[in-house]
């Protein structure tokens, strides 16, 4: 994510800012020059949430031009925005590493300044995660009483008609995701341990609704009932196609990575692309012409930029001039392949028909040669 | 010239050019298109020209009255053919309710005003065509959009308006995004595309040749005194434009035999053809625009947001009835997303917005595949089946008559309905026969109008137990087209069946082919009288066939047609027979000179001699058990592939004309030239196994022959060997690779015992030495030891 020159920095300081506060100054300036209009509980009008998100194309709009943050995607991103307009939730599919959270910060960032009233989805999740809970030390002394409740990210939402980011959320057991579907329906939350009414139920605000994310095809995930989904549209972030987005995308992140954590080493064009090309290539399963078993692990743009991130660091802090080729494949066989001895097995398969196909280059060389360590 | 140049400004004006000639009045269209057929009727409306000239082979004037019949419902289409000895060409020329030619022909006769078309007569079109000119297209349109959406310009246009197509551009720019004052402002701006798109175009003689012939018919009518409104595709504007006033002369229809007829036409085959002629998508969306905008005379109003309601929810009812779970909220989500996607893109809401707003509101997955079943609905409902209607007294060519007439004594069906199954059987019933034969005569003119699934096939002699043919009949208009265009066959669909065979038999004789086949489709057809005729011709090319392969399928081919005969019935036919064994004892003659065949030949010639051993099983007529063997044995004799070598030695071995130590003498030789040949033991052993598998699975001595030969192979050698060897041993099924195994490793295996679980230290030692010695070795598979 690139920051602006003139963008103060941020109050905080910490390890990673929200979206909403990491680009402080530019949503800033796009509601001062925003004339659209909004939705009701939308801090900025739809077009001008595509311009935070997508950039401006070059044009300047309050007085700087505006970055894309989101690669490939225009008419998923559009289609979201307008999804959110109305009253069926957005649910953000697709592979690993497509940047499903990112744009679901982007957008409750851009919508209703808040993009941390967020759920990480898993099997542990329960109900109170994600509705509310109790100051137990209060509710003993006073009762269930608005004093003696925790709002969860989901109360919260609703009382300030913010977003609800709803991360992974086919991890979570079926029984958990399922108490979405009154939510979506009537917007309400009842809360019966509050007695009196109206205070036993929450009505939510003009510009409530949730953003989910699930990767559908991955291990470990469950079904979702067929009643959530019809309350949410469906969309599908798709995987860089183009090399050259995919180079640009692993340059400008690696590099501002590397320069926020004041690393001088930088990742080189040469390598970047060697590095998209070899993910490409291991995706395909094939390698001019050859044909090899591809791994069965998830490579995307966010693995290679950890990939290339891991390799940069090391040759700071062990005194490597540069990043070369074979740094890369040596963290590729811990970010990437992980703990799969078959996928070990397929990724060395892979180096050697780069040594055997690539000959006459010796960045690729130096790339099929960490297979000798 | 940018996506800006498009300002209202300078576009919505005529060219000073043009005026010019003050009485022309111009309406450049997309074909099909919704929007374009509005403002032309609202045009016509507003200037009354004396004639509507209409871009529309001139042939089609002699069809008028029918076209402009009240009975006439479209969508409808000309059928134009010719045909001679140099020239074959065919078109179409569909026009549905949409279609602005349409639309400009209703309105000038509602206003009574002359219409006719004016375009190059299609028959002589030959004389400009280059020969790729739609070389590989199924059906050919004569009304398209390519050189709009080819153009070169266009791409810039895509490229600095982010549309992603040409129909993408154009939907923005004049279905839905802009409103437009004036009819006078709209085309304007499309003549101005036209214009700028064929600036830096390369025009083919056959453009430049029918806008001199549609320029010289506007000057015929402008020397009359007539106001015309000229009706073509935006892209001839200023190439008519550049021509008139020139003294041309339209060109005089050649002297090639063809036709013309108006046919019925469907919505679903419009969409069908959009995508290679450039046409309209998604016709029954552009239809229903159309219909709405029909109704209204000044105002289009919302007619996207009108048309988006009512298909949402159509499409939510046709969806469930393919059990597919869609609702009426999904068909509301779809609108409201529609129209506030087009808001955000700043444009007005059209059919794009509405197929990504459906996609999203209804399938309830990720894009990876899952979506098809779903999208391959959505463009069955957008694309439409709407068939059009014929006016009564219509000339409807004698074949579609018979056509037609046939069906309705055998009682099949003659009207579009789904397809229906039909069992026939073709042993017992005479309806049945007589149904089976007018099918065979249909599919020989590739009418589409039923297809066989299942039954008896005699030209490959397969499925020959089964007594029934099972048929899959449709009723489509395509079939009457089909046949229309077919019309030059004959008059009845007999007839047409015996010239396209005739066809066919001539085109065999041209090429040396085997006629055979063709016995078997006339015997399928019932054309008795031309079988005397086609047997004839098989003699003929018996006579002077020299190819081993050809020769072995004609054999089997004439056994698989002595099959029919006898099943179908057929007269003339005696000398079937002799014929077979004359084949035969040609095949046993030049067997013996096999020799240089490539690896594709010498599998098809291993088949072929595999059948011929199945005729000999079988104890067919004139296939003389001797003869063949004689033939092989000479065969052996010339050192033959080792693939004929094994597939020799097994028919002699089980003929009982060889032993197994000669056969076994035969491999050992073959496993000799497996350093120079790596794939000679398998191809030898796949030979073997094609006709003597049981024979090797009962004969130690020769399953002992072929282990030595094994143990005398290297590592390398055996190595490059096991593929072939491999492949070669697939032709056992499993039980009987298994019942090999026992036969091999119970003897001297037989010591290897199981050992428990309990190894010595020794044979752990021995296993890591193993493991040493594979993984170098498995360097050879690497690609090189390393250096």
């Amino acid at each position: 994510m690139s920051k602006s020159k003139t963008q103060a920095p941020p109050a905080v300081v910490a390890q990673r800012l929200p979206a909403e506060q990491l680009y402080a100054a530019e949503l800033a300036r796009l509601l001062a020059a925003d004339s659209g209009a909004r939705p009701e509980g939308w801090r900025l009008s739809p077009a001008m949430v595509r311009t935070f998100i997508l950039g401006s194309d070059g044009r300047e709009v309050g007085g700087e031009v505006v970055q894309r943050k989101i690669f490939g995607n225009d008419d998923v991103v559009e289609r979201s925005i307008v999804t959110l307009v109305g009253q069926r939730g957005l649910m953000l599919v697709g592979e690993p590493g497509t940047a499903k959270s990112l744009l679901s910060e982007l957008l409750a960032a851009a919508i209703c300044a808040d993009s941390t009233l967020a759920v990480q989805g898993s099997a542990a999740v329960v109900e109170e995660s994600i509705r509310y809970g109790w100051n137990y030390a209060l509710l003993l002394r006073s009762g269930p009483g608005p004093e003696a409740l925790v709002p969860g990210p989901l109360h919260r939402a609703m009382s300030r008609g913010a977003l609800l980011r709803f991360e992974e959320i086919s991890r979570c057991a079926i029984e958990v995701q399922d108490n979405l579907i009154p939510i979506m329906s009537e917007r309400l939350l009842h809360i019966p341990e509050m007695q009196e009414d109206p205070g036993n139920y929450l009505l939510a605000k003009p510009g409530f609704n949730v953003i989910a994310t699930a990767n559908l095809r991955d291990r470990g995930v469950n079904d979702m009932s067929s009643a959530l989904k019809r309350r949410f549209n469906f969309e599908t972030m798709r995987p860089l196609a183009r090399l050259q987005d995919q180079k640009e995308l692993l340059l400008r992140e690696v590099n501002r990575q590397l320069a926020d954590q004041q690393i001088s080493t930088r990742l080189t064009p040469d390598v970047a692309e060697l590095l998209v090309s070899a993910f490409q290539e291991l995706r395909a399963g094939s390698a001019e012409g050859v044909a090899f078993e591809p791994p069965s692990t998830v490579l995307s743009s966010a693995e290679a930029i950890a990939v290339a991130f891991s390799a940069a660091v090391q040759c700071h802090y062990f005194a490597e001039p540069k990043v070369r080729p074979q740094h890369l494949a040596r963290f590729m066989v811990g970010t990437v392949i992980k703990d799969d001895e078959q996928d070990s097995r397929r990724f060395r398969d892979y180096l050697r028909v780069v040594r055997r196909v690539r000959t006459n280059s010796p960045q690729w060389q130096d790339f099929a040669d960490s297979q000798d360590d | 010239m940018t996506e800006t140049a498009f300002d209202a400004a300078a576009m919505d004006r005529l060219p000073a050019d043009y005026e010019q000639f003050p009485q022309v009045f111009w309406a450049p269209v997309r074909h099909h298109s919704p929007h374009c057929a509005w403002q032309l009727r609202r045009l016509i409306d507003c200037v009354r020209p004396d004639v509507v000239l209409i871009e529309g082979p001139e042939e089609g004037n002699g069809l008028l009255p029918f076209l402009l019949d009240e009975a006439t419902r479209p969508p409808v289409a000309f059928f134009i053919y010719c045909h001679g000895s140099a020239v074959q060409r065919r078109c179409f020329v569909p026009l549905a309710a949409m279609s602005p030619e349409w639309v400009a022909l209703r309105e000038a006769k509602r206003l009574g005003i002359a219409v006719r078309f004016i375009d190059l007569p299609f028959m002589t079109r030959h004389r400009h065509e280059s020969s790729s000119d739609n070389a590989d297209v199924l059906e050919p349109l004569l009304n398209d959009d390519q050189l709009l959406a080819r153009a070169d310009a266009m791409a810039i246009l895509l490229a600095t308006s982010g549309c992603a197509d040409f129909d993408s551009w154009w939907e923005r720019h004049f279905e839905s995004g802009v409103a437009y004052a004036s009819a006078e402002q709209f085309f304007a701006r499309v003549l101005n595309l036209g214009e700028y798109l064929r600036a830096g175009s390369v025009l083919d003689a056959q453009t430049l040749a029918r806008e001199a012939h549609m320029a010289a018919c506007i000057d015929q009518a402008r020397s009359q005194g007539q106001r015309c409104l000229v009706v073509c595709g935006a892209f001839h504007c200023a190439g008519i434009l550049k021509q008139l006033g020139q003294g041309g002369v339209p060109a005089k229809p050649g002297e090639v035999a063809g036709g013309v007829h108006l046919i019925n036409y469907s919505l679903s085959r419009l969409n069908a053809s959009a995508q290679y002629a450039a046409g309209i998508p998604d016709c029954a969306y552009q239809a229903r625009v159309w219909s709405t905008l029909a109704r209204r005379r000044e105002n289009p109003g919302d007619v996207h947001g009108e048309t988006h309601a009512a298909m949402a929810a159509e499409l939510v009812n046709y969806l469930r009835e393919r059990r597919f779970a869609a609702s009426l909220p999904d068909a509301i989500e779809a609108v409201t997303l529609a129209r506030r996607l087009a808001a955000l893109r700043g444009h007005g809401t059209g059919r794009l917005e509405l197929r990504e707003a459906l996609l999203s509101s209804l399938h309830k997955h990720s894009l990876d595949g899952s979506e098809r079943p779903l999208l391959a609905h959505l463009d069955a409902f957008f694309a439409g089946d709407e068939v059009g209607r014929l006016p009564a007294g219509l000339p409807v060519p004698p074949l579609v008559e018979d056509f037609r007439q046939t069906c309705r004594r055998l009682r099949l069906p003659r009207s579009a309905a789904q397809p229906l199954e039909r069992a026939l059987d073709i042993y017992r019933s005479p309806l049945h026969r007589e149904q089976s034969r007018f099918l065979h005569r249909l599919a020989s003119l590739d009418a589409g109008y039923g297809k066989c699934v299942a039954g008896p096939r005699f030209a490959s002699g397969e499925d020959l137990a089964r007594v029934r043919e099972v048929w899959v009949i449709r009723w489509q208009p395509e079939i009457e087209a089909t046949l229309t265009e077919k019309g030059h066959y004959g008059a009845r669909l007999l007839d047409a069946a015996t010239a396209r065979c005739l066809e066919r038999l001539n085109a065999c004789r041209q090429q040396g082919a085997a006629p055979v086949a063709i016995l078997i489709d006339a015997l399928a057809m019932g054309l008795h009288a031309l079988l005397g005729t086609i047997v004839n011709q098989v003699r003929h090319w018996l006579a002077h066939e020299s190819d081993l392969t050809s020769l072995c399928l004609g054999l089997l081919r004439l056994d698989a047609a002595r099959h029919a005969k006898v099943v179908l019935g057929g007269e003339g036919l005696e000398a079937l027979d002799e014929l077979l064994a004359e084949c035969f004892q040609r095949i046993c003659l030049c067997l013996p000179w096999v020799g240089g065949l490539s690896e594709e030949h010498q599998e098809a010639l291993a088949d072929a001699l595999v059948g011929m051993l199945n005729l000999l099983a079988l104890q067919t007529p004139g296939c003389e058990p001797a003869s063949f063997f004689e033939a092989l044995q000479l065969l052996l004799a010339m050192q033959p592939s080792p693939l004929l070598s094994g597939l020799a030695q097994g028919v002699l071995l089980e003929a009982g004309h060889l032993g197994c130590k000669e056969v076994v003498a035969a491999y050992t030789e073959a496993a000799g030239y497996a350093e120079r040949d790596a794939s000679a033991p398998g191809q030898f052993i796949a030979g073997l196994l094609r006709v003597a598998r049981h024979r090797f699975l009962q004969q130690p001595a020769l399953q002992q022959g072929i282990s030595d030969s094994l143990q005398r192979w290297d590592e390398d050698t055996f190595l490059r060997v096991l593929p072939g060897l491999r492949l070669a041993f697939t032709r056992l099924s499993p039980r009987q690779l298994s019942t090999l195994g026992g036969l091999l490793f119970g003897g001297p295996a037989a010591a290897l015992q199981a050992g428990g679980r309990h190894w010595s230290v020794a044979d752990l030692h021995a296993a890591a030495e193993l493991r040493e010695t594979l993984a170098s070795a498995r360097q050879v598979w690497d690609g090189g030891a390393r250096g």
